[in-house]
């Protein structure tokens, strides 16, 4: 699949950016993290990191252009050759390409969220003369993890390293408001429909048989928790989700790994693969969530099916082993007894 | 409240323990007919005698392990050390015997003495005469270290120690002898591990020991004609040492000085900025600066020697520092 090479918003207050020269050429083989292009903008002049390995295709912007901020000027493709049609919505394009996931009914369609604030998910902007690795006091990380500021965004404004906690001052004002802001890896949601009809025939089969009722909650850790130790390959680790409930999270290890009625939490403190939200009591039906810390699955309930969202980054998964993950997952939920086999 | 100098606080936390406590008894060159170099201990042997106020020959390790074997067997004894530089002949004594009897005897034995002793330079004393080396014994299990930093700190560090079961070390600064400071007429102590805030403040910490204290005092004084308020901190006693208090500070004000007239290396101010570093990363926001003495014998030229200790203008230089920011690639 072909990734974006963006212009990206090194200043605030940037509506172009000056392409000053191309670092790599059209059909040059490039690894991500490598220099492409320098970008010239009122303030300073910096080069741009590929984000993804491949080929540089499709430029479309020569050296000495001004490009609006936002604006595609190339694509990262897997063969030299490959040429990118349209290219506005290249997620969007690539999911089709991927095998349709599980048989007959779970119809699962990714796409790529809104693009958010800004679009940096194809770019790192790392001033001229820093290393990658940002400099900021502990005290200052902490609390940008806290508020959920981005520290990137003061490198990429060009203000001096180390940052204080003075410094996220800069970032308190600015972030919300900003149009041109370049933020965090970019989230992508992929949903799905499921109809309830087999889970709930598989609930009631339980409930009479064993006399015993399954929470729903259960279900979607235990089957989740499977769709995903299978995604990953992870026969022999722990998978450990942390679940939204009762107003905080609690953490389930290798739920897959009990019964469905003894599934429990745990004291585990490993770090989670997933969050899970079971949205199924609730009057929400389309659920956006972002996914900060990891991947986050949200279970919601329309009038005859249920409502599977998964929210995304790309660091965290590849977009293959997101879909491959919501279709085990609703393949589990269309035929309950897949889950036991 | 009358004020007394650090000479005369010694002397009196001396004489009272005495008088309560007849198995107390002290021993060390020339304190009884001179009553120290320094004349601390003045008087004493008038009114005690030449028995319990014993003028021992030159010979410290000699008497160091009188008084180890005293201790063990009852007796209560105070060691004069005239200068903290001698404490290198009597570390056998000190840190084999002393500090591991109650140990290696499985509880039955214990070593309740007092080793007074000193340190300091800028007294024009010379290499061997001017070093401060409390941290060689704060590094050895089974021995506590108290550092007075005033008068009253010195009496009522002194009471405490005299009284404590295990060996103590107390190391004055011999330049603040003569250093005057309110001390009651009442009896007082004043617990060991119990740091002292001496100056509250929500930008920095300054945390100094022994003459160290007044440096920060002095320090905290140019930043608040600044607008900085920093927070001085004495700990008082760095074995055991309070922890709590210094890293509770740290966690308001984000940033840390220590101060602490030891050479710099592997030192009492390393052990203090990492304890904090430990314990306080994530309330960070400068890097925690330590501030001792140059890693040099102290020199006898008056103008160098000045330059080897922490002085308040570098407290505050290091402390702008911090606050700014400036702190980047160990400047």
């Amino acid at each position: 699949m072909a990734h974006e090479v963006i212009m990206p918003a090194l200043g605030m207050a940037q509506d172009t950016g000056l392409i000053v020269s191309w670092l790599k050429n059209e059909g040059d083989k490039i690894s991500a993290g490598d220099a492409i292009m320098e970008v010239e903008t009122d303030k300073a002049t910096m080069e741009v990191e590929a984000e993804a390995s491949g080929f540089l295709t499709n430029v479309r912007a020569k050296a000495g252009e001004d490009v609006p901020v936002g604006d595609v000027v190339a694509y990262i493709s897997e063969s030299a050759d490959e040429v990118v049609e349209g290219g506005e919505k290249p997620k969007a394009a690539a999911a089709k390409d991927e095998p349709a996931p599980a048989e007959e009914a779970p119809k699962a369609q990714a796409e790529p969220a809104k693009p958010e604030p800004a679009p940096a998910k194809e770019v790192s902007v790392t001033p001229a003369n820093t290393g990658d690795k940002i400099l900021a006091s502990p005290k200052a990380k902490k609390l940008a993890f806290e508020e959920g500021l981005d520290i990137a965004q003061l490198a990429a404004k060009g203000v001096p390293q180390p940052y204080h906690v003075k410094d996220l001052e800069q970032l308190r004002g600015a972030q919300g408001v900003g149009t041109s802001t370049v933020s965090g890896p970019q989230t992508f949601h992929i949903g799905a429909s499921v109809p309830r009809k087999k889970l709930d025939a598989f609930k009631d089969w339980f409930k009479t048989d064993h006399q015993t009722k399954i929470e729903n909650r259960s279900i979607w850790l235990g089957f989740a928790t499977s769709a995903f130790r299978a995604v990953l390959e992870a026969t022999e680790k722990d998978v450990c989700v942390l679940s939204s409930e009762a107003g905080g999270y609690l953490s389930y290890l290798n739920a897959d790994r009990r019964k469905l009625v003894e599934i429990a939490p745990s004291e585990s403190n490993a770090a989670p693969n997933f969050i899970l939200r079971d949205l199924t009591e609730t009057a929400i039906d389309m659920v956006q969530a972002s996914a900060a810390v990891c991947p986050t699955l949200s279970i919601a309930r329309s009038k005859k099916a249920f409502v599977v969202s998964l929210a995304y980054q790309s660091d965290q998964l590849s977009d293959d082993q997101a879909l491959q993950f919501v279709a085990e997952f609703t393949a589990r939920l269309n035929e309950p007894l897949r889950h036991l086999l | 409240m009358r004020e007394i100098t650090l000479s005369k606080a010694v002397n009196e936390a001396i004489a009272e323990e005495m008088r309560r406590d007849p198995a107390i008894f002290l021993m060390g060159e020339d304190v009884a007919e001179a009553g120290t170099p320094f004349k601390v201990l003045s008087g004493l042997v008038e009114e005690f005698g030449p028995n319990r106020i014993l003028d021992t020959p030159i010979s410290e390790p000699g008497f160091m392990g009188m008084a180890v074997g005293a201790a063990m067997t009852g007796s209560r004894p105070i060691v004069d050390l005239m200068f903290g530089d001698f404490i290198f002949l009597v570390m056998d004594q000190l840190c084999n015997q002393a500090a591991k009897t109650h140990y290696m005897s499985g509880g039955k034995l214990s070593v309740p003495l007092v080793l007074r002793t000193n340190l300091g330079a800028t007294r024009r004393s010379a290499a061997q005469h001017s070093q401060s080396l409390h941290a060689l014994v704060a590094h050895i299990p089974g021995l506590r270290v108290a550092m007075p930093s005033s008068a009253y700190e010195a009496k009522g560090l002194m009471k405490t120690a005299i009284r404590d079961e295990n060996p103590v070390v107390i190391f004055e600064d011999k330049l603040m002898y003569n250093d005057k400071a309110p001390v009651p007429d009442e009896e007082y102590l004043i617990p060991f591990g119990e740091a002292n805030i001496l100056r509250e403040g929500r930008d920095i910490t300054l945390i100094g020991t022994s003459s160290m204290v007044q440096v920060c005092e002095q320090a905290a004084e140019i930043l608040a004609e600044q607008g900085i308020e920093a927070e001085v901190i004495d700990p008082r006693t760095i074995v055991p040492l309070d922890e709590d208090t210094l890293i509770n500070s740290v966690k308001k004000t984000s940033r840390a000085i220590v101060v602490d007239e030891g050479h710099q290396s592997f030192g009492i101010t390393g052990e203090i900025a990492s304890r904090l570093n430990e314990k306080a990363f994530y309330h960070l926001d400068a890097p925690v600066q330590r501030l001792g003495a140059m890693d040099v014998p102290v020199p006898f030229s008056p103008a160098l020697e000045d330059i080897t200790v922490p002085t308040p203008e570098r407290v505050v230089e290091q402390a702008l520092k911090a606050i700014k920011g400036e702190l980047f690639h160990g400047a």
